[in-house]
């Protein structure tokens, strides 16, 4: 009696410790859903995936900031006779384009992929802090995100995994303004007015950005390409979207966007290793790989007044131009049409060449 | 997955989930299989180094036991000890090694070029070489009893908490409690998880904010001189230490959270007396590894002895007896020197850490006399305050060689530092310019002098924790939500989270 009261007892105390335990947990949960809710700010690739959840497009870009300021999903997809969604994202690695893709066969019935390759994208994989990764913020809950989550943040810093504001608590001043914006009408119907973004900036939809001439030239430059810093993870990612567009029966091309001309030149040998890489890597695939940075100036007549950072991200009235061109390659090549090569410097030394003999 | 991933920290929390759902003496089984999955999530090829020191240890050391003679028993010793300094030799130092043959063929005339290897470093090596082998020693030693169950000598090789930068365990205490298994207690899971949360402020916080100065210093020691270079140096204090800290505080908390006690690390270093005193509170277990692995074996060897014994007919009896000790202080440092890197900066390193041990060995007569003499006292505050801070200062010039790339850039920079010195650089901001603006300084300032009161009342044998656990549940609930919420905004961000002892 007395051992059996005394075990109660023990059952009792252990049940109390669990519910604390589990309250506690409770609570700080609450309070983390509460601080993202109050300050991480809303952002455009949560109105990218909505749209792309609408199930309207058999063509998908996948990138990063290159493909999302100079290309125009509504030129590209007229040259390529498709719907096409821009699903270029600043900071969207290989891993984060392969699980978007995912993401998109789910309601799309999707037949061309073009993945537009920016080489500082296979050396920095380890030197960014998931916190700043866009498509990893804004990726909707689905089967797939439990993949993601696994693969991509269970090895990065737990505060982007579980405190998503830890990058936005400075805006903490604005905590009103952001818990207006998200109780309003916009931020449900996904309207891109509840987005802060750079006053020069407009969104046009389907992924595409729109910059102003007026903004001032930014001083950002390119990485250096070095082949030793390459992540093998992010390779394997791009053999994983490659053969899912097989396995799929989709067609895929790989492209680069064309960059400052000036840049390509200061960093001549960087492009043309990189280019070089690229090249043996989509051959190895089966894949048509088309770096735009060697588009014969005859065809896409540029200079550094295109663009609005030494990087290579592109003014708008120069994207509009260059999404046509861009557009009917790609055509040419998803179709099978080589003669899209005489478009085309043989390498970049020639369009280094071309470009200072200019 | 480093210590401060998601991963970790959900494989610590689940884990212990599992752990205590299962009966008590099956409990080490589940600790073994998590430890196996987050050290394969590094690789599967580390797992063979870890088999090859558990199978090669567990047969020798049960071979060992069932021998009565000595002789046969520092024989089968020698073969485990051969076989796996042997293989971390191989793994470490052997390019190390064929660089310098290179160069020495060079300067001969004769170009031997030998190509280095290109074998991945396995993860935590050092850490569980030296643990698993002071295993092997203990077992000849008769110290300890063989563990029959391979798979719980494996779960002490490769503990999950402990494999990437100790600290060192000994199996007569966390073999032994990690076989046993240890009774559901709150508290545990309660004092573990705040020091997790202590060890991400340490390395968040001070460390990583701390890392950019030093490094952006380091990195060009050419570009900066005088207050510079010493801003850069009391930086890098606070990193090495904090992020070295900061680890151990996660990996002892994390298995605190298994009701698994391991020992402590480090006990406030920076308020040392002394350098002999810092190394006895730094690192505290690889110190003491040397101590009954190295240091007495070879401060006791017939060759010492004999040593000692000529010594004192000619120095007499008190420099007599020093002579061994100093040779083997400088000896163990030439050895931890060695341990921390295959590099002539960490062999310097090691070496000027013993030879000042060493010389304040053989000059302690003399301060003791000079202190006497100017009627200090000596267990005065003050002079306690003077010897923390020459300890400080001394401790300040070995980090010059474990912040700069090379030896020659060590010297350079400490050249460096009585160049151009001026404090105006102090006063004019050009010390904002080095990768801290002022929100940062703030933060650091802040976080060091959180972090000295803390370590003040530790020295008077306050825990806060303690303390902490013992307030009523609001209260409590209150600060431990408070610490968790300041850690991530004021945590530094970056992508290099990785521990730099997680790379030993």
């Amino acid at each position: 009696m007395h051992s059996s009261k005394r075990g109660l007892i023990k059952d009792m105390s252990k049940k109390k410790i669990i519910i604390r335990m589990s309250a506690f947990l409770a609570l700080m949960i609450i309070i983390d859903q509460i601080c993202n809710f109050a300050l991480v700010q809303p952002g455009l690739s949560r109105i990218m995936f909505h749209e792309l959840k609408q199930g309207q497009y058999n063509c998908i870009i996948l990138g990063a900031s290159h493909g999302s300021y100079g290309l125009d999903p509504e030129i590209v997809g007229t040259e390529l006779k498709k719907n096409t969604m821009n699903m270029c994202m600043g900071g969207e690695y290989m891993i984060d384009a392969y699980y978007t893709l995912e993401y998109a066969l789910d309601y799309n019935k999707i037949d061309e992929v073009v993945f537009d390759i920016d080489y500082q994208y296979l050396v920095n994989y380890n030197d960014v802090n998931i916190l700043h990764n866009n498509v990893y913020n804004a990726y909707p809950a689905s089967v797939h995100k439990v993949g993601y989550y696994v693969k991509r943040v269970l090895g990065e810093d737990y505060r982007g995994t579980m405190l998503r504001w830890t990058n936005y608590w400075q805006c903490y001043k604005y905590m009103g303004r952001t818990i207006r914006k998200k109780l309003s009408s916009e931020y449900k119907t996904y309207n891109p007015s509840v987005v802060n973004m750079n006053r020069y900036d407009s969104y046009m939809g389907e992924g595409f950005t729109f910059r102003n001439q007026h903004h001032k030239k930014d001083s950002a430059s390119c990485l250096d390409w070095n082949e030793s810093k390459v992540s093998e993870q992010e390779i394997g990612y791009i053999k994983k979207l490659v053969s899912l567009c097989k396995k799929k029966g989709i067609k895929i091309v790989f492209t680069t966007v064309s960059q400052d001309p000036a840049t390509v030149a200061e960093k001549e040998s960087g492009f043309t290793a990189a280019d070089a890489y690229i090249s043996k890597l989509a051959q190895e695939l089966d894949v048509t790989y088309l770096n735009f940075n060697k588009i014969r100036f005859d065809e896409y007549d540029r200079d550094s007044d295109d663009f609005y950072d030494r990087e290579g991200h592109m003014y708008g009235e120069s994207a509009e131009k260059f999404s046509q061109l861009y557009g009917k390659y790609v055509n040419m090549a998803l179709m099978g049409d080589e003669t899209y090569k005489s478009a085309f410097y043989a390498n970049i030394g020639d369009m280094v060449k071309a470009y200072k003999g200019n | 997955m480093s210590y401060i991933s998601a991963g970790f920290l959900f494989t610590i929390a689940l884990g212990a989930l599992v752990y205590y759902l299962f009966p008590k003496k099956h409990r080490w089984l589940v600790l073994l299989l998590i430890s196996l999955l987050y050290y394969t999530s590094y690789g599967f090829s580390n797992l063979v180094y870890v088999l090859f020191t558990c199978i090669t240890s567990y047969i020798i050391s049960l071979k060992m036991s069932e021998m009565e003679d000595k002789v046969h028993r520092k024989r089968l010793l020698s073969v485990v000890l051969v076989l796996n300094f042997g293989l971390l030799f191989l793994l470490k130092y052997c390019n190390f090694m064929i660089g310098n043959l290179n160069s020495l063929s060079e300067v001969f005339g004769r170009n031997l070029n030998i190509a280095k290897l290109t074998i991945k470093f396995p993860l935590g090596i050092s850490f569980y070489t030296f643990q698993t082998m002071s295993y092997c020693i203990d077992v000849y030693r008769k110290k300890t009893e063989p563990e029959r169950n391979i798979f719980k000598l494996l779960l002490f090789v490769c503990y999950l908490p402990q494999m990437l930068q100790g600290p060192i365990g000994r199996y007569e205490r966390l073999g032994l409690a990690l076989s046993e298994g240890s009774d559901f207690d709150y508290r545990n899971i309660e004092r573990g998880a705040v020091r997790i949360f202590y060890g991400l402020a340490k390395k968040l916080i001070l460390a990583d904010r701390a890392f950019i100065f030093a490094n952006n210093i380091f990195y060009t020691p050419d570009k900066y001189s005088g207050v510079y270079i010493i801003a850069g140096i009391l930086m890098y204090s606070i990193y090495v230490y904090c992020d070295f800290a900061g680890g151990m505080d996660l990996v002892i908390g994390a298995s605190e959270v298994f009701g698994i006690t391991m020992d402590e690390n480090f006990r406030q270093p920076y308020f040392s007396k002394n350098l002999g005193d810092f190394w006895r509170r730094w690192h505290i277990t690889l110190g003491q590894w040397m101590k009954d692995y190295i240091f007495y074996p070879f401060s006791l060897s017939k060759a010492c002895q004999k040593l000692s014994r000529r010594a004192k007919k000619r120095f007499g009896r008190v420099y007599g007896t020093l002579i061994p000790i100093c040779l083997s202080n400088i000896l163990i440092f030439f050895i931890v020197g060695v341990w921390h890197g295959a590099s002539w900066k960490y062999i310097i390193y090691g070496l000027y850490n013993g030879l000042i041990i060493a010389m304040a060995n053989i000059l302690k007569p003399t301060f003791e006399k000079t202190v006497k003499l100017l009627r200090i006292k000596s267990n005065s505050a003050p002079y306690r305050v003077f010897q923390i801070v020459r300890t400080f200062i001394l401790v300040n010039i070995g980090w010059f060689f474990d912040a700069c790339s090379s030896a020659s850039g060590a010297f350079k920079a400490m050249g460096q530092t009585f160049k151009n010195f001026s404090l105006k650089v102090v006063t004019d901001g050009s010390l904002l310019k080095v990768g801290l603006g002022v929100r940062e300084i703030k933060i650091l300032f802040v976080g060091v002098l959180v972090l000295f009161v803390i370590g003040v009342l530790r020295e008077k044998g306050i825990d806060i924790r303690e303390w902490i656990m013992k307030k009523p549940l609001p209260l409590k609930w209150a600060i431990y939500i408070i610490l968790f919420f300041i850690v991530a905004p004021f945590g530094f961000v970056s992508a290099s989270t990785e521990f730099v002892y997680a790379q030993f």
